[in-house]
């Protein structure tokens, strides 16, 4: 059957909030009293989700129902600045998380499938380890979007990642497959040690960009200042996947203007201090 | 006082193999419950034990849980702490990690399984200060160290002495001297000779490959260290990790070394490592059925087996060039330190998985030394922890002793060609509770030369383990009815009921109080402390207690 539970922060915390409860399947074929009782870890105290949020069971959103992942799992939908709750969405399998508003960070991280839909900023962490499913965010995120944790060797290995705004240092860092996308400028080290995959930035990206990637592609659209040198020039060509590619992303609502499905990329291949099997694409002109 | 009743004691020290017996303690030891007025027995505390195995206390005679390489593997893998996490309780600390736990989560899982005496395998006497400091923080347990002196610049420096009757005598000084400032309990050997080599050269040393820069070969340290161990009469012999660890056709150099110590009391550590023969293509075979055909003719030899548990591990070794061999191998995460003057240490995580062939043998070859070698007091249990695997693995390896129908449905789920290197899968031999006994606590104790400990005698520390008697052998080692250490009941259905400072073992033999002046001044010249500041002082040890040598 699906569920489409409406949460209202009414008072934004002041200290931190765990909040793995926050998924669609820990809500589904629960009553207001049982989704109030579910638990959340504010500091070091257990609390529960009634102490936060006005909770509300809502018929079937038509607009919900016609995504793949609400009619599997249902949708939650938090509304308020969630700026201090960790861990969103983070396990996910199925169904939508919708977010009016902006998340802590570990959104998402884990997650293995469903939508997870933040119109608002989102911290640290963003999808770490993600291994299936779709994150969208329309405001901007923080470092180490879909990277590994400390002492891992992968990061996500599966799934996409959208962001319509700017990100932090460390994209995509360890990425072993799926798609991390960046509307806006990111930070120092995007991919860094990639294993694999496609990390797209559409404005600036600070230096060092793909550092120690192993294989992978790393796309810019706006050429950064400078390229490492031990990265190699190859070639000048229009890739067969970028028209695929860019509608996919038009689909998913993000538009690179004065980018065309047939633009022309710089290629180069590296990192050479780990065998040189990866690429980055530089788009070279914009129409 | 306090009793345990109607438990099935199993005391191999003592012959007694699974009768009805009560035990007795007080002021933490065993005593005797002869001439006890029945009344009076009636009043103390008791124990149930109906349905249960009553064993001594587990011995680990090789773990490493504590030291600088035990703490980079910490930082180094984070992500084991992740999915481990224990919260505080009114009793215990919380803690987190299964290969390489914190401090008091050692101590509790250790506990938890029914042991209650460890020993951290590998300290090189500049680093002991560290592992001193860690070992002070790991609860529920006696531990101790073994000083590694095999790549050791001041026992090569005296190796190279070309007069044998003053270098005998200058070793036989040296070494309580390092005992003494590490405040170690034993000498610990790691690839004598090979580390050093690989500081210089391609660190694949033979027996007889001349170390630099003094020239000495891995025979004359190994021998002259025994010698030394022997003389001295220090409670545990030389515990040796031969060369070439994890190297196909190894088991020739092991066996070449087992014959070069022919005589001396010596231990061979995580003896699976060194066990294999080679193809003609030069993959690996078990040479396991060798090696326990000597041990089984040279009873001053005793080894450990450093099974294999299939899954995630990190290994951490003195071992240097191996851990950097196998980083290049495996392409994994990899650290390495430089003990100045000492050896060196190396760490690199891995997964041994069923269906590698080279692993599946591995794996065979532990067991196989296990149940080949005949004398259960030759051969005892550890997985090298973390190397091989955690030590929270040890009931699934009781299981696959004592349950050989089990053993065998392993076959399927192995590389195929498993069968043709290993002679696993034609043993039948099951081991029975008493010899479970052995291998993890009576003979272990023995060969550490802990008279007080790996027995229920009277006078014997009155660390106990409680186990429930269970078909599947594998719950039952893991989930203790009781455990008391030191007399004091600190598990209770495998909880933690009470959290228990255990105590320093260590050794004071005869030797230099004072270096000699030309090896002072190779310190001086050579190391990055001052003397004055090598020396572990007391207030680094938890209630010591000096084992006595000779």
């Amino acid at each position: 059957m699906h569920t489409h539970v409406k949460l209202t922060l009414r008072t934004p915390p002041d200290l931190p909030v765990d909040a793995q409860s926050l998924i669609p399947e820990s809500f589904v074929g629960k009553d207001q009293a049982d989704i109030g009782a579910l638990p959340l870890l504010l500091g070091n105290r257990s609390v529960t989700v009634a102490d936060f949020f006005d909770v509300a069971i809502l018929p079937a959103d038509p607009g919900d129902g016609r995504t793949e992942e609400a009619r599997e799992g249902g949708t939650l939908h938090l509304c308020g600045d969630l700026s201090r709750f960790k861990h969103i969405g983070e396990q996910m399998a199925c169904g939508r998380v919708v977010v009016d508003g902006s998340v802590g960070s570990h959104a998402g991280a884990f997650m293995t499938g469903g939508a997870l839909d933040v119109n608002g900023e989102a911290g640290d962490y963003l999808g770490a380890h993600m291994s299936g499913g779709r994150i969208t965010v329309r405001g901007s995120a923080g470092h180490f979007v879909g990277a590994a944790y400390r002492g891992y060797v992968f990061g996500m290995t599966g799934g996409s990642i959208c962001i319509h705004g700017d990100a932090g240092h460390m994209v995509g860092a360890r990425l072993r497959r799926g798609l991390v996308a960046v509307g806006g400028s990111c930070g120092d080290l995007a991919a860094y040690g990639m294993r694999a995959g496609t990390v797209l930035i559409g404005g600036k990206s600070r230096v060092r960009a793909g550092a120690n990637m192993v294989r992978g592609t790393v796309i810019l659209l706006t050429p950064p200042e400078a390229i490492m040198p031990t990265f190699r020039y190859n070639c000048v060509y229009c890739p067969g996947f970028w028209p695929i590619l860019h509608a996919s992303l038009a689909g998913l609502g993000l538009d690179f203007p004065g980018v065309s499905p047939q633009a022309v990329f710089e290629s180069y291949s590296g990192d050479i201090n780990e065998g040189g099997r990866g690429e980055i694409l530089l788009c070279r002109n914009a129409n | 006082m306090l009793r345990i009743v109607n438990g099935r004691v199993h005391d191999p020290s003592h012959g007694v193999g699974g009768e009805v017996r009560d035990i007795y303690i007080q002021d933490g030891r065993i005593v005797s419950g002869e001439g006890l007025d029945p009344a009076q027995a009636r009043d103390m505390e008791t124990l149930d034990a109906a349905g249960c195995a009553v064993l001594p206390g587990g011995v680990d005679i090789h773990s490493h849980i504590a030291g600088a390489k035990v703490n980079s593997g910490r930082i180094m893998c984070p992500e084991d702490h992740y999915g481990h996490v224990r919260a505080a309780t009114d009793v215990t600390r919380p803690g987190c990690g299964l290969i390489v736990p914190s401090t008091y989560e050692t101590g509790y899982l250790y506990s938890q399984l029914g042991y209650t005496t460890v020993f951290e395998a590998a300290v090189p006497p500049i680093e002991a200060r560290h592992a001193h400091e860690e070992l002070m923080d790991i609860p529920m347990l006696d531990t101790g160290c073994f000083a590694v002196m095999g790549n050791n610049y001041l026992v090569m420096k005296v190796l190279n002495d070309p007069d044998p009757v003053r270098r005998r005598e200058r070793l036989r000084g040296l070494v309580p001297w390092l005992l003494r400032a590490s405040r170690a309990f034993a000498v610990k050997v790691v690839n004598p000779g090979g580390v050093e080599d690989w500081k210089w050269n391609a660190g694949a040393a033979d027996l007889d490959t001349p170390t630099p820069p003094f020239g000495v070969t891995p025979r004359q340290i190994v021998t002259g260290l025994a010698e030394a161990v022997d003389s001295l009469g220090l409670p545990h012999p030389m515990h040796l990790h031969c060369n070439h660890l994890g190297d196909p056709g190894n088991v020739e150099t092991t066996l070449a070394t087992m014959e070069t110590l022919s005589g001396h009391r010596t231990h061979f550590t995580h003896l699976q490592y060194h066990a294999y023969g080679r193809t003609k293509k030069g993959g690996f075979t078990s040479g396991a059925a060798r090696l326990a055909e000597y041990l089984d003719a040279h009873p001053e030899f005793t080894c450990d087996v450093g099974q294999i548990v299939f899954g995630n591990t990190l290994t951490m070794t003195s071992d240097a060039p191996m851990e950097f061999k196998l980083h290049k191998m495996r392409g994994a995460k990899w650290g390495n330190c430089d003990i100045e003057m000492e050896g060196g240490s190396g760490l690199v995580p891995v997964r041994y998985a069923p269906k590698v062939l080279v692993n599946a043998i591995q794996w065979a070859v532990g067991l196989e030394l296990l149940l080949l070698i005949k004398n259960p007091w030759q051969v005892f249990l550890t997985t090298d922890h973390p190397n091989a695997g955690p030590f929270t693995a040890y009931p699934e390896i009781i299981r696959l002793l004592m349950d050989a129908d089990y053993r065998r449905s392993w076959l399927e789920k192995l590389h195929p060609r498993v069968r043709r290197r290993t002679v696993l899968f034609d043993l039948d031999r099951e081991y029975d509770l008493d010899e479970i006994a052995v291998i993890t606590r009576a003979g272990t104790a023995r060969r550490l030369g802990l008279s007080s400990k790996g027995h229920l005698g009277a006078g014997a520390d009155a660390d106990v383990a409680v186990y429930p008697i269970l078909s599947d052998k594998a719950a039952m080692f893991s989930r203790p009815r009781f455990v008391l250490k030191q007399g004091e009941l600190v598990v209770r259905d495998g909880q933690i009921v009470a959290e228990r400072t255990g105590r320093t073992l260590c050794v004071a033999p005869e030797g230099y109080r004072q270096l000699p002046e030309d090896l002072a001044e190779t310190f001086a010249g050579c190391y990055t402390v001052k003397l004055a500041n090598y020396m572990v002082e007391d207030e680094y040890l938890r209630r010591p207690e000096v084992v006595p040598c000779g």
